[in-house]
């Protein structure tokens, strides 16, 4: 059934504005229609959505910064308070005595066509669209603790400008009971918030089709943990300390960025060795690849990082990095030590130096560092004039036990000392140092 | 704001009365254009219909031109730049009783200093246009642009140029779009950067004209292709004919789990050149790549899966599976890669024959004609090919003793 919010009274003096009580009268699997041109204010706290409902409006408009044009569907704060968000998903309760199941669970939430702005053309507010799932006890009911979880979330053709946290903050607590799952952004834009435009933490499933994320304070996307797939996205601006990351995936277990865009990620040289980073993959546990990604800056903030794969906690990877493109950019790829099983194949990167310094090159993990099983040819075409590159082959402290195929194995046998490294072949059934020069 | 064009004398006073942020819902039915020109989009707006209805059928919402030579459907910025325009579900197709044909459908040509940010195509037909079915161009790509064009579900058919034409577009991203039966071919996209995800491209060609080059999916001079899960069937018309060129592609391509079907018929054992994959260096460019091949699934194609020019740089070919009909020559299907050093070529192109035998290969190592081994990119671990002259000889990257951190070049001595 369609609600249309004009049909319900607007009494925000009592507690009980028109989308409220929309809500409040909504069931399950119901759409609720908020036509353009009248402004939507929401209560103190933001809407709380409490059900698998539909919500959506005459499209966001062209959402102008100034706001000077809002003729779409156009949401606002209470008021420019951190704590007041716009949309706050919150599963309903479980049946009391009852914790940690999956129960509490809000299911099918889809929002999309509207634009969710700060009062003013000033910053202001919370989040846009906020779930956080709750990882302690919350009542003396439920002693444990109850775990919400938000699965099958879409959110397509939304605007968000100006908000005082993130246009989207979906943070589950754990990949089962707690967590957010199934989630879908398409043709969303975020732009001017003061954190990160988009935070997502323990999300599974998670599918982002021609996002934008541009000009929010803490960078673009911010995530740890889950399962993500970017495709078609626009991400813009450096973050701040300590990740100084336009894009930044920790502890992942699968990723997938396709045909994505990267542009003022960089830094000036002078205020951060770093310089910054437009796409930075920690600890990667399971699955990454990258492909067909554009990664551009401008000068002076050339000295940013494209691509940077470094392993903090443990051992990360395998990580797949295929063709992109690097203009502007100093490293293109950057591996640190200990990223296990990291392919990178040719690029394309130009100009090759930049102030006398060699830019759009790519770093594997350094000659200390072993077992990487580092992989690939990443040489670089600018075009004219090719930094050359050759076969990268796996090193190894030791020879292999496991999974030989005769003839078909090579790898560097390191020992740590160098002098005494050698090339090693599996051949008719043992391993041979093939000779050299 | 939602406005109903049949609360209006017509769709074109529909679309005059929107402003920015506004919905244009086009009811069922068949709209005609005025006779000397075609609708014009001017402002950043919605325009949807019912449906797109079945091709040569009154059903659904049907926009045709009413004259000859109009332009069915033009996104107009006159100065600065529009936000976004969303046009989905109808269908731009010719009038009905007399025939009179569209000669472009969607079309959004911007000059200098003109701009729009994203267009939206969705569950779209464009079907019978004398010209480009969607013809979307940015000036020069910098003071005149298209962000973003988005296609889904969008049909371009029976179309008397490419079925759509890009240039100078940032992005075009397009999931289970088809073009059909273009007689210049399916889809042409110039200094763009293209997504291609679950693409159709069929029949496109000119049957009338058998010697010219056929491309059904052109990509010149891109700055990012990548093509997912497309089908390209039945693109040979009896002479040279290209399923997909990457053409002067400098950044990043790349081609996977594509398919290629050439029906029975005249096109079953093509004598001429048909290759599925093309990455070629145009004459002007210096340069192309790199490119990566992977996973092609290829049927009846004659003779390469894959052909690399010798210029391109950075191609990854990974193994493919070729059909081969009885009575095709065993080399269909092959993998032409260049002769020359070959500037970092990658491969293990392997490929699976139906019948007759398989190609097998090893790593392609990197291969460079130098004088001296690399070093500003040598790290501990490479290997590549060594050419000098008329000496070839693979060489390892390893430590250099007694120096931390310093690599140095060992030849690797063969037996003979």
């Amino acid at each position: 059934m369609i609600l249309n919010v004009l049909d319900f009274p607007d009494l925000p003096s009592t507690g009980l504005d028109r989308v409220s009580a929309a809500l409040t009268a909504a069931n399950s699997g119901d759409r609720i229609y908020l036509p353009a041109r009248v402004p939507y204010q929401a209560p103190p706290g933001g809407w709380i959505v409490t059900k698998g409902v539909e919500i959506f409006g005459d499209g966001p408009g062209p959402c102008d910064e100034t706001a000077q044009y809002r003729n779409g569907t156009i949401l606002v704060p209470h008021s420019d308070s951190i704590g007041d968000h716009v949309f706050v998903l919150v599963p309903p309760e479980p049946p009391p005595g009852v914790a940690n199941n999956d129960r509490a669970r809000l299911e099918g939430v889809y929002i999309h066509d509207l634009a969710i702005m700060s009062r003013s053309a000033a910053r202001g507010g919370g989040d846009g669209i906020r779930f956080v799932s709750v990882d302690t006890p919350i009542s003396p009911d439920y002693p444990l603790g109850v775990k919400h979880k938000l699965t099958v979330f879409s959110a397509s053709r939304i605007a968000i400008r100006n908000l005082g946290g993130s246009g989207f903050r979906l943070v589950g607590a754990d990949g089962g009971f707690g967590a957010v799952n199934n989630v879908l952004m398409d043709m969303c834009d975020v732009a001017g918030c003061g954190s990160a435009g988009i935070v997502i933490r323990e999300g599974y499933a998670v599918a982002m089709t021609s996002v934008r994320s541009v000009s929010n304070v803490s960078g673009a996307v911010s995530g740890d943990i889950g399962e993500i797939a970017m495709m078609g996205c626009s991400f813009e601006g450096a973050g701040i300390a300590p990740a100084y990351a336009c894009v930044r995936l920790d502890r992942f277990s699968q990723v997938l960025i396709e045909a994505c865009r990267f542009t003022a990620f960089g830094k000036p040289p002078t205020t951060i060795p770093e310089a910054g980073r437009a796409l930075a993959l920690l600890d990667v546990k399971g699955s990454a690849t990258v492909v067909g990604c554009a990664f551009e800056l401008s000068a002076p903030n050339q000295f940013a990082t494209g691509i940077a794969i470094e392993n903090t906690l443990q051992h990360t990877g395998p990580v797949l990095v295929l063709p992109n493109r690097f203009v502007n950019v100093g490293p293109a790829v950057l591996v640190t030590g200990e990223s296990h099983g990291v392919s990178v194949m040719p690029q394309f990167g130009s100009p090759l130096t930049i102030g006398g310094n060699d830019a759009a090159y790519v770093t594997l993990p350094p000659a200390t560092s072993v077992d990487n099983a580092a992989f690939g040819v990443p040489n670089v075409n600018n075009g004219t004039t090719n930094r050359i590159g050759a076969l990268a082959i796996p090193i190894l402290a030791a020879n292999p036990t496991l999974q030989l195929t005769s003839g078909h194995t090579a790898y560097v046998v390191s020992s740590g000392t160098p002098g005494v490294d050698a090339l090693r072949m599996f051949v008719g059934g043992a391993w041979h140092d093939v000779s050299l020069s | 704001m939602n406005l109903n064009a049949a609360d209006y004398p017509d769709l074109q006073s529909a679309l005059d009365a929107a402003i920015d942020g506004d919905r244009v819902y086009v009811p069922a039915g068949i709209w005609k254009s005025p006779a000397a020109s075609g609708f014009k989009i001017r402002s950043s707006i919605e325009v949807y219909g019912d449906g797109s209805g079945p091709a040569a059928s009154s059903n659904g919402t049907v926009l045709v031109p009413g004259g000859p030579n109009l332009d069915l459907l033009a996104v107009e910025c006159s100065y600065g730049a529009l936000d976004g325009v969303y046009i989905h579900d109808l269908r731009l197709d010719q009038e009905p009783i007399g025939q009179v044909k569209p000669s472009r459908g969607v079309v959004c040509a911007l000059a200098s200093l003109q701009a729009v940010d994203t267009i939206r195509i969705e569950r779209v037909s464009v079907i019978h246009c004398t010209g480009n079915g969607i013809h979307v161009t940015g000036a020069d790509g910098v003071t005149g642009f298209v962000g973003r064009v988005i296609l889904d579900h969008t049909i371009c058919s029976t179309i008397g140029g490419y079925g759509a034409y890009f240039e100078n577009v940032r992005l075009v991203s397009s999931l289970r779009g088809e073009c059909d039966s273009g007689l210049l071919g399916g889809m042409h996209c110039k200094s763009c950067g293209v997504a291609l995800y679950n693409a159709g491209f069929e029949y496109n060609g000119n049957v009338s004209a058998p010697t010219v080059k056929t491309i059904s999916l052109w990509l010149e001079s891109c700055r990012l292709a990548l093509v997912a899960a497309c089908r390209f069937e039945n693109f040979y018309f009896g002479g040279p004919a290209i399923a997909c060129q990457f053409d002067g592609c400098r950044g990043s391509a790349e081609i996977r789990a594509g398919t290629f079907l050439q029906g029975l018929g005249s096109g079953e054992i093509a004598p001429a050149a048909v290759n599925a994959v093309s990455i070629s260096v145009p004459s002007s460019a210096t340069g192309a790549g790199p490119v990566v091949v992977l996973q092609a699934s290829h049927v009846r194609v004659h003779p390469f899966l894959v052909q690399v020019d010798a210029s391109a740089v950075g191609a990854i070919i990974g193994s493919s599976y070729e059909f081969v009909e009885p009575g095709m020559p065993f080399t269909a299907g092959s993998v032409q890669l260049p002769g020359n050093p070959n500037s970092g070529m990658l491969s293990a192109a392997f490929v699976r024959r139906e019948s007759g035998a398989n190609d097998s290969v090893g790593v392609i190592l990197p291969s460079w004609d130098l004088a001296a081994d690399p070093t500003g990119s040598a790290q501990h671990g490479m290997i590549y090919m060594h050419l000098h002259g008329a000496v070839a000889e693979p060489r390892v990257c390893l430590p250099k003793p007694g120096q931390p951190g310093q690599v140095e070049w060992k030849a690797i001595l063969l037996s003979t």
